[in-house]
């Protein structure tokens, strides 16, 4: 049976979608559920729900097969995937945002969800930075002056807009990456070949 | 039975299942290699980091290094194969050497882990200048993987020239190659058609249908003839079909796969890959390869080939059935103590664990299979 990682919102919504209008179905599938593991009626497959940053460690793990995640947490992960395809929806962008520019006058403090891409950005433009890592309502920061400033997803703006908060410099841009586990793309190929297609729109990889 | 208090981060109790199953794997895989001439050796455990440094960039990074008494820079043993591939190069002849060997490996922690990691791995090398010794190495390879009795192994053949060979086939611009190889190695589709944006549309065409080159050996053999005619492509080709077909004969139930998208894993691998996995694992049960070592200062190059088997995670997998021990525990007072020793050695010499404590509760705290009680009413 080939496991499929879902992070619960959009990302899988759309995930299952594919699946579904490919002929792999879950009639026990409820979004209102708690449950967090549901088979395919054929039993050739299951999908399981885990917090979107740990879609890549499930998957380079081998815990689950194939996944469907965000780029900018796969920038954030450290786990080995085999990053197969560009699924072109879940688009945002990765930015520096605050209430003002930051300071260059003292080292200043940045609040965010990804740490690790926060770091290597600001290392590669020679501004050093103290990194504080949240885990949500990262937006909070500067309006509390926890930080100078933030590293954040940004999709409509509109959240940014209602606190007052701009976009000075976009990182990278993010959508929706098809995972999925080296090993278990060698020696289940023939098993996840028809997964893999389904969510990628019948294009094969 | 009552708990005991949980051992510190970094130590486990490697109860009698798990080692009696590590030290027949060891026994066993090092008898069978020493029945194929090879000489079993003890590669050091610190090693000077100039020896290590022909491991490549990413091998060092991961390096645990110190600094001696002396000055000089050590390393944790991170990679046996260049301890070995080092003193041979410093031999005046090179001729025909085969080692096999047990060794701690030593790597810095990743984040996921927090740890500090090391493992024991059991393994051969080949260092020659006549012939070709791929065939032995692999017959190896599987006849260790079947000694470990593991279930549903799935051996990969690779040759990490394969996909170079390719794009200097397809012209592709030597800068460009450099930056597309690591992608293909990650499968990283979306960047990997980014990259080749500027090369043309045909050639994009072949390198995507390349990264599918890979699964069972009829399927991938056929698919890359019916698609290329260069013959330097299809020697490499012919070159695992034919080793494949002998790893067939020898075992006819062996699953093998091939992967011509196959990188190098280590920097120094010229040619063939040997790796197994299984399904209840996400790290590799064995991996090798083929490889030309050169030392930075001298010009003499030899050709080796070698392979290691993870013995932990052999042993975990492993359906070898651990000897059978019973669990005594003999409960005496410090008067009696001497007796209770000779009693326990006698359980002992039957291949029984036996354990002499003073303090009844005690018991509560393991799993015993029988308990015997010397005090003074029975002396």
């Amino acid at each position: 049976m080939i496991t499929i990682a879902l992070a619960k919102g959009r990302l899988a919504t759309k995930g299952l979608e594919r699946l579904i209008q490919s002929g792999i179905t879950f009639s026990e599938y409820d979004e209102k559920s708690r449950k967090l593991i549901f088979e395919s009626d054929d039993k050739q497959a299951r999908i399981v729900f885990v917090k979107a940053m740990d879609v890549p460690t499930y998957v380079s793990l081998g815990i689950a097969d194939v996944g469907i995640v965000g780029k900018d947490v796969l920038l954030e992960s450290d786990g080995v995937v085999n990053e197969l395809a560009d699924l072109k929806f879940g688009a945002c962008r990765l930015c520096v945002c605050g209430l003002k520019p930051l300071p260059t006058d003292r080292k200043p403090i940045i609040a965010s969800k990804y740490p690790r891409v926060s770091e290597r950005y600001f290392n590669a433009h020679g501004i050093d930075v103290d990194i504080i890592k949240l885990e949500g309502s990262v937006e909070l920061a500067p309006l509390l002056q926890l930080a100078d400033g933030i590293v954040d997803i940004v999709e409509s703006g509109l959240t940014l807009k209602e606190n007052n908060l701009n976009v000075y410099t976009t990182i990278t841009t993010s959508s929706a990456r098809l995972i999925v586990n080296p090993r278990s793309y060698k020696i289940k190929l023939k098993a996840i070949q028809p997964i893999i297609e389904a969510i990628n729109q019948g294009e094969s990889v | 039975m009552t708990q005991r208090q949980p051992l510190a981060q970094g130590m486990s109790i490697k109860g009698k299942e798990i080692y009696s199953k590590e030290d027949a794997l060891i026994y066993t895989t090092l008898k069978c290699f020493d029945s194929y001439g090879y000489d079993v050796i003890e590669p050091p455990s610190i090693e000077y980091y100039d020896v290590m440094k022909s491991s490549g960039k990413e091998a060092q990074q991961n390096m645990i290094k110190f600094i001696d008494p002396f000055g000089d820079i050590m390393v944790l043993q991170a990679d046996p194969t260049m301890s070995l591939a080092h003193y041979m190069s410093k031999q005046s002849e090179t001729s025909l050497r085969k080692f096999a060997m047990v060794s701690s490996v030593h790597r810095a922690y990743t984040l996921q882990s927090k740890r500090h990691e090391h493992f024991k791995q059991v393994g051969i090398e080949v260092f020659y200048d006549q012939g070709n010794f791929d065939e032995e190495v692999c017959e190896l390879a599987l006849k260790a993987l079947e000694l470990a009795q593991i279930k549903d192994v799935v051996i990969e053949l690779g040759h990490v020239m394969f996909m170079p060979s390719l794009l200097q086939t397809l012209r592709v611009p030597s800068v460009l190659i450099e930056q597309i190889l690591p992608l293909i190695q990650a499968k990283d589709m979306p960047l990997l058609e980014a990259s080749m944006i500027d090369l043309p549309l045909q050639v994009q065409k072949i390198i995507k249908k390349a990264m599918t080159w890979f699964g069972p050996v009829e399927n991938v053999v056929d698919k890359i003839k019916s698609e290329m005619n260069d013959p330097l492509l299809l020697g490499i080709v012919d070159e695992l079909n034919q080793l494949s077909n002998y790893l067939k004969q020898l075992n006819p139930k062996i699953n093998l796969i091939l992967d011509f998208t196959t990188q190098k894993s280590l920097s120094y691998y010229q040619g063939l890959t040997i790796t197994a996995y299984s399904p209840q694992s996400a790290q590799p049960l064995l991996s090798g390869g083929r490889y030309e070592y050169k030392e930075e200062e001298s010009s003499l190059s030899m050709t080796a080939i070698g392979f290691g088997l993870n013995v932990a995670l052999c042993a975990k997998l492993s359906t070898i059935q651990p000897t059978k021990m019973s669990t005594i525990a003999i409960i005496t007072t410090p008067e009696k103590k001497l007796q209770a020793l000779f009693k326990a050695n006698e359980y002992r010499t039957l291949g029984n664990r036996v354990h002499v404590l003073f303090d009844e509760d005690e018991v509560k705290t393991t799993d015993y299979d029988q308990m015997i009680v010397i005090d003074k009413e029975q002396a």
